[in-house]
């Protein structure tokens, strides 16, 4: 198995995954209230800033492994140096996206997009309904 | 040097130099975010003006696309076997990988660039 083929199919599986979680995040995002994840964000600033941080990184990559690919093009148009750049710049993305949209990992409540909360029974209520 | 070193050389500049843009632009990002890291204040601003917040979230639809575009032409490209010009169809998805590829780095260097816009008067 040649590393052409390895690099194919790991960022096309980077690239997949990037494009599912923001697709499952964008028809949440048209159906709940857009103030439900702008206080998600607010609230989980750290997670945001992770995102952005992830994003950095995978300019950072970008940046380095491409001046590196251009200077060797000059002795060697048949690098292959991108490709590993490319894997980094991909993995990278992919994280920014899944931090960004919140969506792993799980989050403990369901957003329910402002939906009215059924009102509970009290404990009261119920042991008077007993005693009559 | 011939005609081929000279075009990929050119295509690694021109992502080499988005790359440092978008860089620059993100680190800003950080800088500001940690900066007002007991306030929150570019975040309460996005909270205030949620629809001007959507517009700017929708924008990374783009980017999510090319990025999906380049890998099943760079799966396709793998696929189809080594570079050969004189095929139609490996040239093709070749150069749409190249293309969409780059696609994708301006694309996500501009909505950074629309992010970085939207926080800058919190530097």
């Amino acid at each position: 198995m040649s590393f052409d083929l390895i690099y194919g199919i790991t960022t096309s599986i980077f690239n997949f995954i990037t494009f599912i979680f923001f697709i499952v995040f964008w028809m949440k995002l048209k159906k709940m209230d857009i103030n439900v994840f702008l206080a998600r964000i607010f609230l989980k600033a750290d997670r945001f800033i992770a995102a952005f941080f992830a994003l950095w990184i995978a300019e950072i990559s970008l940046t380095i492994g491409y001046i590196v690919a251009t200077l060797m093009a000059i002795w060697n148009p048949y690098t292959l140096i991108w490709e590993y750049t490319n894997i980094s710049v991909f993995f990278f993305l992919m994280v920014f996206f899944i931090l960004f949209t919140g969506l792993y990992p799980r989050r403990r409540h369901k957003m329910n997009g402002g939906t009215p909360v059924q009102p509970q029974p009290s404990q009261s209520v119920q042991t008077g309904e007993k005693q009559q | 040097m011939d005609i081929y070193g000279v075009v990929v050389m050119s295509v690694f500049a021109i992502l080499a130099a988005v790359g440092m843009i978008g860089t620059y632009l993100s680190s800003q990002i950080i800088r500001i975010l940690i900066k007002h890291r007991k306030d929150n204040a570019p975040l309460t601003a996005f909270l205030l003006n949620p629809e001007s917040s959507k517009h700017e979230i929708k924008w990374f639809l783009f980017p999510a696309v090319t990025v999906l575009l380049t890998g099943v032409f760079t799966l396709a490209q793998k696929l189809l076997g080594p570079i050969s010009f004189t095929n139609p169809l490996i040239a093709g998805t070749f150069l749409l990988a190249y293309i969409f590829g780059i696609l994708t780095a301006m694309l996500v260097v501009y909505v950074v660039y629309r992010w970085y816009k939207k926080m800058k008067r919190f530097a």
